[in-house]
């Protein structure tokens, strides 16, 4: 396949920050290519630079070396608010620690991408809703629910725009084995019904193997592992 | 727009029970309430006086002067069609049987009130009516008066060498006596009754006005009648009178616009926690947003919305209690006021817009800005680190907007200059000392053991906020302090310091003829300190052969003495209770067209030794020279003159003298036959004159006080906003020192310790301040030799701000001791 094609381009992407013993080179001169509706897990030792590889990607932060391409736009492009326009557009998250809005209920968070696409959709929140099934959770705050409760109200707020790029980092990490597998189902067929493109982050072989690629991060290198 | 507004009401309500955002409303509430009521009440009294100018001055138009006003001149504005009296007004003291009091008798003529109404009871309890001025021989009296003299309607009064019948009580004039400080009771009779007693000769304390009424283009061609022949008089009008008012109520409009300001800037500091607080709070939130695909600007719009509409309900609790203070205020200054309706004006509003939009701009907006500029990738890391710190942006704009609120609620920039300066200082020395006292705590907590080493070290822990707690709330204490104990205390001290035998009494108008016979008389009466001064009025002529003129000095004053008469006394030797500055004085039998001048007046005019002064006396001019100058000592009470002659200069000028004394109260009674025996005399009560001063600034004190208690409450929602800015911090604290063992009773005693230690500090710097202030102005104000300082007064300030601090500990830290450790560490 060829590069135009790709959702996803990354050539010589490399990553350091400084700490308090000098730079600290977290990713080395990485290339990938993403296509779409493709399912990849990025697996790696806890530190390996996960997360940060995922954060560069949605342009949350910026690379000290190398080239983004996501979508057909050039991230050192954009600037803030064009990020961000993107992101709206394209992309959505789901995170480790959840992440819902604490002072908002669970239908208010899941509405919050469509309130700043200016769009108002009550039948599609409700949808979404039924789809994670906590249609009778709705009106709660967050903090009265589960983790794994918690968890699929965010995987409904990611689904709800539909949108061409899942990010999900860790999001089995903070949920026991069975609440953690039962939540992997839900993002594996979320997925496969909205045709969506994942880039999965997770330390969790079982989870990663259920993707079509499997790529491990280590020593700041992305390499191929065999499909199991 | 509309999509960042829905944004923004999401989840709202939710967040209305967060402590730091009750505090923000609180303050901001606080803060504007402050401003709107010393704006509304300046806004009152200004418009009341616009609205009603021809009441308030009693006609259409009108001359005023210390002079008599000439009879001619009101026979001609009736001649052509017009109303017209003539007013004079003086103080006195009144006796009947055994009692005396000191009145403001108000002399009118038949006609009077021209504008607006005059009610009088008859009475003491019974309805207000409308009336016409008293016939006759008959007197309208304030209840006050009747009750000081036991007086009852239908009695007889004898002044000014007549009785009068007392016919009714007087209720209210429309007309405003020209002082707004006057408190004393006013007694109303016919001027042409009292007119040839002799009471309201040159030399009388007497306030003359004309005053005119009836169709405009009548009243002006009277008007250009009337401007050549005045020389002693001056024109009323409404802007006059405004100006009248406004010098006069600005003394307290000031001072109460201080203590709004130290409200509002209390206000600000307690919105800049708060907002920081709130700030911190919502960085994960804000980093979520930013995530999910709203732009930093989005972001900054959606935080700022959220604030407008958060400031929305402050704004009008605000206004709310504004409006309710400044009723309580126009209450409490009373009679210090022209009367006048409650006035729901614009500028007001708008002012304490403003003071809203700034404390806002200036203490709020930059916290949340910052917000806009979290960086997206902190959803990705649990990064705790939420520097709880104002940052530097915030503390910039803070004090920018200070400085831009105390500009705008002093209106000169000299005084907002010296305002600000003043604050600063409090301000620094206040949390100078927190820093202080978190290092002694800190060193001290060492040395201690359980709950106290424990809150002694939670204080040390946090300087920064605890600087600012003490902030905001020992200059509040202080500013209390110094109205509540040390200003009474100084004027208390002052009036005692006096040499007992200063004199109590001023008697005026004594006729050259009379003079043996009186000072006999009081020599008699057993009056000491007696001294007798020549007295003529005149006009200033020329300086150094030019006509002075009141534009070309700058001191309001100079214009009072080119225009109105100007008082001369003569002497051989130098008057005690003076200070000779520079050149000589003459000595006796020397002969010289000569003058010794006040340092004041000197001052005023720029007058310098050698200086040529041309003066007239009734029909004769007299000129002199400058050879001294000297400074007196008005305290004293002894009467001084500004401009004194050489004896040879002007003797022969037509006069009369002046008598100051002291008498002890008993024998107030001589002075009752003296007057009666002289109908011509204006006895004048010093005493009476000083507790009425005393009464003014009390009732300007009070009226501070209550903006003052405002202060404290912003003071108030300071300290909240700093406590609840640690109550994450304090979390984790507690359930540490909970998993190491400590009690639940240990944590609430040492966290009552921490607080308590707060309202103790804060009570001595604001004890201290207040003392050394009051120490200060013993000195340099007052020129008391030494000053006792009221501790007693102040040292209840200790007891009362610990209260405070651990009422507000016990508020923003409610449950923090309490919850269990495991809970704690969780969400830490
Ligand atoms: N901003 C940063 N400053 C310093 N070190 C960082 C920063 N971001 C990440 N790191 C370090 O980079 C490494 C990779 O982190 P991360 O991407 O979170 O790994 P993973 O998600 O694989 O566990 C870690 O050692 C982390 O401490
Ligand atoms: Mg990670």
């Amino acid at each position: 396949m060829h590069d135009n094609h790709a959702l996803i381009v990354v050539r010589g992407l490399s990553k350091r920050v400084r700490g308090p013993e000098g730079e600290i080179r977290i990713l080395d001169r990485i290339d990938l290519q993403v296509f779409p509706g493709e399912s990849v897990a990025i697996v790696g030792a806890s530190g390996s630079g996960k997360t940060t590889l995922l954060g560069l990607l949605a342009g949350l932060d910026r690379p000290s070396e190398g080239e983004i391409i996501l979508a057909g736009r050039r991230l050192a492009e954009l600037d803030e608010e064009a990020l961000a326009a993107l992101r709206l557009a394209q992309i959505g998250f789901v995170f480790q620690s959840f992440h819902l809005l604490p002072h908002l209920t669970v239908e208010e968070n899941i509405a919050l991408p469509l309130e700043l696409r200016g769009e108002r959709d009550p039948e599609r929140v409700r949808a979404a809703l039924a789809s994670v099934g906590l249609e009778e959770r709705r009106r709660h705050l967050p903090r009265t629910l589960s983790g794994g409760e918690q968890q699929r109200a965010a995987i409904a707020r990611a689904f709800v725009t539909l949108p061409r790029l899942l990010f999900a980092d860790e999001p089995t990490g903070n949920l026991d084995r069975k609440t953690g597998r039962r939540v992997g189902e839900l993002l594996f067929r979320l997925n496969r019904e909205r045709g969506a493109t994942l880039l999965l982050v997770t330390h969790d072989r079982e989870l990663a193997s259920r993707c079509d690629r499997v790529l491990a991060l280590s020593e700041g290198r992305l390499h191929s592992e065999a499909p199991a | 727009m509309m999509r960042t507004l829905r944004l923004s009401l999401m989840g709202l309500r939710r967040e209305l029970g967060g402590l730091e955002v009750l505090t923000l409303i609180a303050a901001l509430a606080l803060g504007t309430a402050a401003m709107l009521a010393v704006r509304l009440l300046g806004e009152r009294i200004a418009s009341g006086f616009e609205r009603d100018a021809a009441v308030w001055i009693g006609g259409d138009f009108g001359v005023a002067g210390r002079s008599p006003v000439d009879p001619a001149w009101g026979a001609e504005a009736r001649a052509r069609g017009l109303s017209a009296t003539r007013i004079a007004q003086f103080p006195s003291v009144l006796f009947h049987d055994e009692s005396s009091l000191m009145a403001e008798i108000k002399a009118v003529e038949e006609g009077y009130p021209l504008r607006g109404t005059l009610l009088v009871a008859d009475r003491p309890e019974g309805p207000a009516r409308e009336s016409d001025a008293p016939p006759r021989g008959a007197v309208f009296a304030e209840r006050r008066l009747l009750e000081a003299l036991a007086l009852e309607i239908g009695d007889r009064l004898d002044f000014a060498g007549a009785s009068f019948e007392i016919a009714g009580v007087l209720i209210a004039e429309p007309d405003f006596g020209g002082d707004l400080f006057q408190l004393a009771p006013r007694l109303l009779l016919r001027l042409e009754d009292i007119e040839d007693s002799g009471l309201l000769g040159p030399g009388s304390r007497a306030a003359w006005r004309l005053m005119v009424a009836g169709p405009p283009e009548a009243v002006g061609v009277f008007r250009e009648w009337l401007k050549p022949r005045l020389q002693s008089h001056r024109e009323l009008g409404p802007g006059d009178l405004q100006r009248v008012a406004r010098t006069a109520s600005e003394r307290a409009e000031r001072f109460l616009a201080l203590a709004a300001v130290l409200a509002v800037l209390f206000s600000g500091v307690a919105i800049a926690l708060a907002a920081s607080q709130y700030a911190a709070r919502r960085k994960d939130e804000a980093a979520i947003l930013r995530c999910l695909g709203a732009g930093p600007r989005r972001t900054a719009a959606i935080y700022i919305a959220r604030l407008l509409i958060l400031a929305l309900p402050a704004l009008l609790a605000g206004t709310l209690l504004g409006i309710a203070l400044e009723t309580a205020l126009y209450r409490l200054l009373g009679e210090l006021l022209p009367p006048s309706p409650f006035s729901a004006a614009f500028a007001p509003m708008l002012s304490a817009g403003t003071v809203a939009l700034l404390l806002l701009s200036g203490f709020a907006l930059p916290a949340l800005l910052d917000l806009a500029a979290v960086p997206p990738q902190r959803v990705l890391r649990a990064e705790s680190s939420s520097p709880r710190r104002v940052s530097r942006s915030l503390s910039l704009a803070a004090t920018l907007a200070a400085f831009l609120i105390v500009l705008h609620s002093s209106r000169e920039t000299p005084l907002a200059l010296q305002v600000g300066g003043a604050l600063a200082v409090l301000l620094s020395l206040a949390s100078g000392s927190g820093l202080l006292l978190a290092r002694i705590a800190r060193a001290v907590s060492g040395l201690t053991k359980g709950p106290l080493a424990l809150g002694l070290a939670a204080l040390g822990r946090r300087p920064g906020l605890l600087a600012a707690q003490l902030a905001g709330l020992s200059s509040s204490l202080f500013a209390l302090l110094l109205l509540a104990a040390i200003g009474p205390a100084l004027l208390r001290q002052w009036q005692q310091a006096l040499p007992p035998e200063t004199p109590n009494w001023f008697l005026l108008n004594v006729q050259p003829h009379q003079r043996d016979a009186i000072e006999s008389a009081l020599l008699t009466a057993g009056a000491s300190s007696l001294s007798l001064e020549p007295f003529a009025t005149g006009r200033l002529l020329s300086i150094n052969g030019r006509t002075p003129r009141a534009e070309d000095y700058e001191d309001p004053r100079a214009s009072t003495w080119i225009h109105g008469p100007l008082n001369l006394s003569w002497r051989e030797s130098f008057p005690a209770a003076n200070r000779l500055l520079s050149g000589r004085f003459w000595e006796e039998g020397e002969r010289r067209a000569e003058a010794s001048v006040e340092k004041t007046w000197a001052e005023i005019f720029g007058t310098r030794l050698g200086d040529r002064y041309r003066v007239a006396i009734a029909d004769r001019e007299y000129e002199f020279e400058v050879t001294s100058l000297r400074e007196a000592d008005w305290d004293s009470f002894r009467v001084n003159f500004f401009i004194l002659l050489h004896p040879s200069v002007a003797a022969d000028a037509p006069h009369q003298w002046v008598a100051s004394f002291h008498l002890p109260r008993e024998q107030t009674t001589a002075l009752a036959a003296l007057g009666a025996a002289y109908p011509n005399l204006t006895l004048i009560d010093v005493e009476a004159i000083l507790e009425r001063l005393r009464a003014t600034v009390s009732r300007i004190g009070e009226a501070v006080k209550l903006v003052l208690a405002l202060g404290l409450a912003a003071g108030f929602t300071v300290l909240l906003a700093a406590l609840a800015a640690t109550r994450g911090e304090r979390h984790q604290e507690a359930a540490l020192l909970r998993t190491l063992g400590a009690s639940r009773r240990q944590l609430a005693l040492a966290a009552l310790v921490e607080h308590a230690a707060i309202g103790l500090i804060a009570a001595i710097v604001a004890a201290a301040g207040a003392a050394a202030t009051g120490v200060l102005l013993a000195h340099f104000a007052f020129s008391l030799p030494a000053f006792a300082t009221p501790w007693s007064v102040l040292l209840m300030a200790i007891p009362a701000s610990m209260v405070i601090t651990i009422l507000a500990g016990t508020i923003a830290l409610r449950g923090v001791v309490s919850a269990p450790p495991a809970l704690s560490l969780r969400r830490g």
